[in-house]
């Protein structure tokens, strides 16, 4: 089970994107305000969707959300596999599907162990119509962290 | 794979607004909405996806509404009002226990009083009477 800590910043996320978008299908990009976001906002990406999603490319990448390891990717498909930015990413086809914030929840192998985490993928246009763009959201945990508590 | 969707009832039909993978995050979420926009009806449902028969089962996991939360308040009062009713009852019932006369006092056996003072009245008069015959002899 993902910790109490990762449901509430998807559901808070979810909060700020709904009173965003008041009667709206859709707050526009340049409405998320990093400042409005605070402390929350190292847990973003925000994303200029391409037709040819792993064309897609991440305009801003959260501290908490960009591989360790490696150069900041500039396009989704250049994201290192087994990630949580790659995680994060993963089932935008079905967000842009159903046209509404997906919430999902999964586990990492990583080389110290399982890492479990939470996203939500929330959509946006510019003209209420097309999702170009979505601010993805996601944090989580090492396994044993879950288990000590 | 589960998946729960919150919808609203708008426009006379249900809009999807968002999808979760927990159920518990789901229900968080609509009552979230609930609060925040009394006058809309909001339902979680859940779907599963059986792949045995490429098929989508839909059920209702949660629904509030308007009028579901008039009809709570006004099933709440009925309660309260029979509850006052029975209450009222019970006072009631015991206050005319209270009021019932004692039971009648079962009679002695044996003569009455008036029976008594009719025979020592004959007694004494009688006595009086045997008196005054000795008397009269004498003198």
């Amino acid at each position: 089970m993902v910790n109490v800590l990762e449901r509430r910043l998807v559901l808070r996320m979810l909060a700020y994107w709904s009173d965003l978008k008041g009667e709206r299908d859709f707050p526009t990009p340049a409405e998320i305000d990093k400042k409005d976001i605070g402390e929350d906002w190292r847990f973003c990406a925000l994303v200029a969707l391409d037709h040819d999603l792993p064309r897609s490319r991440l305009l801003t990448v959260g501290n908490d959300l960009a591989p360790a390891e490696a150069p900041l990717p500039d396009r989704l498909g250049e994201i290192p596999p087994g990630t949580l930015l790659a995680a994060a990413v993963e089932r935008l086809d079905w967000m842009l599907l159903r046209r509404v914030p997906l919430s999902l929840g999964g586990q990492l192998d990583r080389a110290d162990g399982p890492f479990l985490y939470r996203k939500i993928l929330l959509p946006l246009s510019q003209d209420g119509v097309e999702i170009d763009h979505v601010l993805v959201v996601a944090n989580g945990r090492p396994l044993a962290v879950d288990a000590a508590s | 794979m589960r998946a729960y969707e919150i919808q609203i009832y708008s426009n006379g039909q249900w809009q999807i607004q968002a999808i979760f993978d927990d159920q518990e995050l789901a229900l968080l979420e609509a009552r979230r909405i609930r609060a925040s926009r009394p006058s809309k009806a909001v339902r979680v449902v859940e779907e599963e996806f059986d792949p045995a028969y490429h098929e989508t089962k839909s059920r209702v996991v949660f629904r509030s509404t308007p009028v579901d939360e008039h009809n709570a308040e006004a099933m709440e009062r009925t309660i309260d009002l029979r509850r006052e009713l029975a209450a009222r009852q019970t006072q009631k019932a015991a206050a005319s226990e209270r009021s019932v006369p004692p039971p009648p006092v079962p009679a002695r056996s044996g003569p009455s009083l008036v029976t008594l003072l009719i025979l020592f009245i004959g007694i004494v008069g009688g006595g009086l009477a045997v008196l005054a015959w000795l008397a009269s002899l004498r003198g």
